[in-house]
């Protein structure tokens, strides 16, 4: 009697999870025939608007059409806009002179700015990326666009924060372009990349703006909020970027004594910055730096002195080779990128190892790689 | 191909760039034929005997190179007209094309009305 019951029930419970599992598969199919047909639809919509459009431009281009008849051809859905807007930027990607700025004068509709103007006030995070990606694109910053940008920086979404300052950075005002990079650097896990380029485009500005702009990078520069891996991309940026003014500021930094300014991170992209300036009255502070126990100083160190080159800086380093394989293939590889010959760099080796040194350096060269 | 047109063979991959140039030449009164890809392109060139080609670099299939070498090696169609697409300051891509005997070269980004004018002289056409 027992053992019938166990069986009723077993058999129930089989039917049921058959029964669930038909459900789900069901369901799968019925989603994923949706899917399918959703974007078959959206293909075809993307094809005719798209066959639309090609002659509207075209017809623009040759003056047959004006911005308000290419305007009057949108109904106001999203969609429309999109596929416009991509379109026109094909475009622009391929032609070049005139008909390059007269294309770009077709993402300036009203109807257009207005349609992204709503989608960076609302919360969809893909509206929010294709409006950011707009306003850098046409440089249409007004200062309410500019307001909701600087919101935006905060935003929980880091590809969105990111967007925004690019957006930023299309903007006149370098005042404008340092609150976003001060507010996108200060947050961590930005990656290298962002960074930098943000950087390039705000370096990116008139002569006569110079000044103001270093004005801001000192203050990014001396924040203490912006966490240190982010910190050593700008301070190895300001050198790229060639803002030699700041040459005697960063030694000055080399200085500071604080828990912070001591982070071999930092510390490290400081000397090598100013190795890579060229700033020779560094090079008695990294001489000792190098000689310290501590790894990532000495590489910086050896990057920075073979930068500074000079003789007085190569045999310094090659006065550092010493057992330590790891260490004396650094310094090897740092002073033939640097430029001097293997003859030149043999010749002030010193004894007792001068033979495996030079062999060492054979090797190097033999299977060069960038340090 | 239609007569008293002169006739053009198209093979470009970009559809905007492939809609431009179609948009321009239909206005100037060429025949166009456009493909996408290299293969199919030199067929057409091969079946159709146009005034005149123009060939982007990279194409699916077979590059622009290989259908301009095509065009040269076979008696029939070597004497056909052929403008490069090529990718601007692509030394190599030149160097390539001039080997091979290309009439004219047009860098991309383009102007449209260039190529216009580019092909009127390559065909003679006042």
């Amino acid at each position: 009697m027992l053992m019938q019951i166990d069986l009723d029930i077993s058999l129930t419970l089989l039917y049921s999870s058959m029964i669930f599992l038909l459900f789900l598969l069901a369901l799968i199919l019925i989603v994923s025939l949706y899917l399918r047909w959703r974007n078959q639809v959206r293909e075809s919509l993307k094809a005719a608007l798209l066959e639309k459009y090609y002659p509207l431009i075209f017809a623009f281009l040759e003056d047959e059409l004006t911005l308000n008849e290419i305007s009057d051809q949108f109904s106001g859905r999203g969609f429309e806009y999109s596929v416009f807007e991509k379109l026109v930027k094909d475009i622009i990607d391929e032609v070049s002179g005139d008909d390059k700025q007269k294309l770009r004068s077709l993402l300036f509709i009203d109807k257009l700015f207005s349609y992204h103007f709503k989608q960076l006030n609302g919360n969809r995070t893909a509206g929010l990326l294709k409006a950011c990606n707009y306003f850098s694109y046409t440089r249409l910053i007004n200062y309410k666009v500019i307001i909701r940008l600087k919101e935006l920086i905060s935003h929980k979404n880091r590809l969105v924060a990111y967007m925004a300052v690019s957006a930023l950075m299309a903007s006149k005002s370098v005042k404008n372009k340092a609150t976003g990079l001060k507010k996108i650097v200060s947050r961590k896990k930005i990656s290298d990349m962002a960074i930098l380029e943000l950087l390039y485009e705000f370096n990116n500005t008139e002569k006569n703006e110079k000044d103001e702009e270093i004005k801001h990078l000192k203050e990014i520069i001396e924040d203490e909020s912006v966490p240190p891996d982010n910190k050593s991309i700008i301070i190895l940026a300001v050198e790229e970027l060639g803002y030699y003014q700041l040459q005697t500021y960063l030694f000055k930094l080399l200085y500071n004594k604080s828990e912070y300014w001591q982070n071999s991170e930092i510390k490290g992209a400081l000397v090598v910055a100013l190795g890579k300036f060229g700033y020779n009255e560094a090079a008695p502070y990294i001489r000792q730096l190098v000689m310290q126990d501590n790894w990532s100083l000495f590489k910086a160190g050896v990057i920075a002195l073979s930068s500074l080159a000079g003789y007085e800086n190569l045999d310094f380093l090659l006065s550092q080779l010493s057992e330590d394989l790891q260490k004396n293939e650094f310094i090897l590889r740092a002073v033939l990128n640097s430029g001097y010959s293997q003859e030149e760099i043999e010749a002030l080796f010193v004894e007792p190892y001068s033979t495996e040194y030079s062999i060492l350096m054979d090797s190097i060269l033999q299977k060069p790689l960038s340090i | 191909m239609a007569e008293n047109q002169p006739s053009i063979i198209l093979v470009e991959d970009e559809l905007a760039v492939a809609k431009l140039i179609e948009f321009k030449l239909k206005r100037e009164n060429f025949d166009l034929k456009h493909y996408d890809n290299g293969l199919k392109g030199l067929e057409a060139i091969k079946k159709y005997k146009p005034d005149a080609v123009i060939l982007d670099v990279m194409l699916p299939s077979m590059n622009g190179f290989e259908i301009l070498r095509n065009i040269r090696d076979d008696a029939e169609i070597s004497e056909t007209k052929v403008i490069l697409l090529t990718s601007k300051n692509r030394v190599e891509d030149l160097k390539m094309g001039f080997g091979l005997k290309a009439d004219e070269y047009i860098d991309k980004p383009f102007q449209p009305d260039s190529l216009i004018l580019r092909l009127n002289r390559i065909l003679n056409i006042n």
